[in-house]
Formats: structure tokens, sequence, C-alpha cells
């Protein structure tokens, strides 16, 4: 069997190049050289018909090794799996923040866009958090002590840093709306939508990438709501669709 | 978008832990990887289960990809480190347990082999008998189609080595050609 010689002659390092220079592989510099060599020596092009040879039997050897069996996906899904459930904190919450955030913009978010979606996500959903975190000044959560129930809470959301009262758990006095926005509405074009209108995300992303947004704090009749809902709609580069909601 | 840029954001998504994003990388990729790993392990158990490891290393660290080589090279640069490290510790292993044990060469003499098949045949046939280094090589660059850098990175080698190592895998393949009675002119 061929020894591998530190040196190659002239005529061996045009021959080393050849199956790169037959596949049109070689950069230019390289790819020039061996031209030339060819030019003056053209019994060495003789091989260029030996690799095609050499390239055809080596893919039916390939093809001839088979494929993974139709479990092989299977086994290596119960394997990410069991790597998760070994490592949950870090792999639950990137995949709970993707998630997220492809539901917000409308998957699949491309993966330049994600880290964008993931903030724009967290974004909206901190200005729904606020709502139960912001106390109005003087209250007792703010100095630390537990939150009884029916506490008056105030957003920092929108310019007005509207007056939400708690009656419990889950439920914020106010008129609401789902609002589906658009796949290609921005981070920063949702949050100065959602700024200038003093809208506040309270929930969400329901089915079909709905939130549920406070359109007012106030218990606004049918006609006034309907009039906010209708002039969020004529912002068709950022809202699909604006539906009134308990 | 081209294929590699696709595969470039498909390796994203999978940092990001997208399951779906993982199954669409192995579809595109598990045949070739599993059958660089045939190649080297010989035995399709293994290199299957070989195969399994090495998408879960692209799991774990995809996030490491850093996108200056085809996803394709990087995948199987994992390959072959993993495919070295299995094949020490069977060697290990063998040297544990005392000789290597020896494999019975039943088969025809070359020569008479050369006579009942065809030229494709015994090419293909010498082509599986060339050392680990040289049919590792020879499946790089004319099946997988990788450069001489791409060679270079997957099996962590320098690149007028892989041109060398190149030279003297198709020297090989050509001289036990010749001792199976094929003449092919070179060398």
């Amino acid at each position: 069997m061929s020894k591998e010689p530190k040196a190659l002659s002239k005529r061996e390092q045009i021959e080393a190049m050849l199956p790169w220079y037959e596949s049109g592989q070689l950069d230019d510099a390289d790819a020039k050289a061996v031209a030339d060599y060819l030019a003056d020596h053209p019994g060495v092009a003789d091989q260029l018909a030996l690799i095609e040879e050499e390239r055809g039997e080596t893919t039916l050897l390939n093809q001839a090794r088979g494929t993974p069996s139709a479990r092989a996906l299977d086994r290596l899904m119960d394997s990410i799996e069991a790597h998760e459930a070994a490592n949950p904190s870090l792999a639950s919450t990137k995949k709970a923040v993707w998630g997220w955030a492809s539901r917000l913009v409308g998957a699949p978010v491309p993966a330049s866009l994600q880290w964008v979606a993931a903030a724009a996500a967290i974004l909206i959903v901190a200005q729904g958090v606020s709502l139960g975190v912001l106390l109005t000044s003087g209250s007792p959560f703010s100095s630390g002590s537990d939150k009884p129930a029916g506490q008056s809470y105030e957003t920092a959301s929108g310019p007005s840093r509207a007056v939400v009262r708690e009656q419990g758990p889950g439920v914020v006095k106010g008129t609401f709306a789902l609002v589906q926005f658009t796949d290609t509405a921005t981070v920063s074009e949702i949050n100065a939508i959602l700024t200038e209108k003093g809208f506040t995300v309270v929930d969400g992303p329901k089915p079909r990438g709905f939130y549920k947004v406070r359109i007012s704090d106030q218990a606004l009749d049918n006609k006034a709501r309907d009039t906010i809902l209708d002039e969020l709609m004529t912002r068709q580069e950022l809202v699909s669709l604006a539906l009134p909601a308990e | 978008m081209s294929t590699a840029d696709q595969d470039k954001d498909l390796i994203a998504r999978i940092a990001a832990k997208e399951h779906e994003a993982m199954q669409a990388l192995f579809a595109r990729h598990n045949v070739r990887v599993f059958r660089f790993l045939m190649g080297r392990m010989r035995n399709e158990a293994h290199a299957e289960e070989l195969t399994n490891e090495v998408f879960l290393e692209v799991w774990k660290h995809a996030g490491r990809y850093e996108g200056r080589s085809a996803v394709s090279t990087w995948v199987l640069a994992i390959a072959h480190n993993m495919a070295m490290s299995q094949l020490r510790k069977r060697k290990e292993d063998e040297l544990e347990d005392g000789a290597a044990e020896q494999v019975a060469d039943d088969s025809d003499d070359p020569e008479t082999s050369a006579q009942k098949r065809s030229k494709a045949e015994v090419m293909r046939e010498v082509i599986d008998r060339l050392s680990d280094e040289h049919r590792e090589v020879i499946d790089l660059v004319y099946y997988h189609e990788k450069s001489v850098r791409e060679v270079s990175e997957i099996v962590g080698i320098p690149e007028a080595t892989v041109k060398t190592r190149m030279h003297y895998a198709r020297k090989s393949l050509g001289e036990m050609m010749k001792e199976a009675g094929i003449d092919r002119g070179w060398p």
C-alpha cells in the first residue's frame, strides 16, 4: 500500500488537486495552476476520466450502505426529551420564549428575528403583568405587605396612567378587545400603537394569535367601544382584526 | 434562500430549542451522516447509534455553531470526532481482551475475484478495503463533495495534508485494482 511521504513532486501536486479540479471546487489560483499544467502535459488529463469513474463508484458504494431505520427520528426525539428532562430549566425556558415569540409575530419566525420577537413578547406581556404589580401610591402592597383582595392598582402603561381596580384574581375592570396583529408588524410598531392609544395587553397569546387588550379603564357602552375598534382597524399595517371581548 | 442558508436558519432555531427544526435538519442530513459513519464503523447498529448521538450533540450545542462553514461540514466534523472516539475505545477494548479477533478471509484471491465481477464491482470492493483514513477522504471528496478546506475542517488536518492523503488514497486504489487484475493505467 502507498506510503504518504511529506513532499510531492510538481506532477504529484497537480495530480493531488485533480479530484477538486474535476468538480470545480478549486480556488482560482489552484485551478489555473492545474489548467496550465494540463495544457503542457495532456496525458495527465486522462486521469479526469478515472476520477469521474471513482466518483461514480464511491457514490454507489455509499448508497449501498443503506439508510437509518424508520425509528431513527423517534429515537432521536426521545433522546432529546430525555436530555431536556435532565436539564429542564434552560431548555424549557428557551422553548417557551421562542414559541411565545413565534405565536406573537406569526409562525415561523425567521431565526434572525427571534430575539426581537421574544423581546416584543416580553414587552407586551410585561404591560399585562404591570397591571397586577404596580400599586397606587401609599398602598399596603407598595410597602411590601401582602396584597389584599379588592386593592386599587395603577398601570404604568400608557400616558394616562389609568387606574384599574382589581376585584379578585384575574379580574380587571374596563373595556376589552381581542386584537390580532399582522405578521409584518414590528416590535416597535406594536409597542408604539399600544402606548399611543393607552392600551394594555392583559392576556395572550390566545388561539390564532389573539391578544386580550384593555382599550379603556372605563366600562364603555357598545357605541364608544365600537368607535375605538373601528379606529384600530384603520391601522391595517399593524392590526389584522379587533373584536369586542368580555 | 439557499439550501445552505436554510440549514443555518434551522441551526439557529435548534439553538432556540425548536423540535420541528431539529426534525427538519435530521431529515435533510441523517442519511449522509449515517453513510459516513457506516464507512467508519462498518456496523449498521453502531452507525445508527452514533448518528443518533451526532444529532443529539447538534441539539445540545447548536448555539456554538458560528456559521463559518456549511452546516453539513459542521455536522460531519462532529460525526468524524465521535467515530474516532468510538474507534479508539474499540481498539482499547480489543487490547484489553487480548489479540484482536482475526477475521478469516475465505474469499477468492483478488485476481480470481476480478474475473467473476465487473470492473465497477471490483472498484467498489477495493474502495471498501482501503484504510480507514483513505476511505474517509475518498468518501468526503467524492460522495459528500467536500472541498479541500471542508475536508480539512472535518478531519482536523491541514489542507496540504488533505491533498496528499487524497492523492495516496487514489494511488492505493489504483494499486489494489492492479493487484485484482485490473490495470487502469495509473499509477
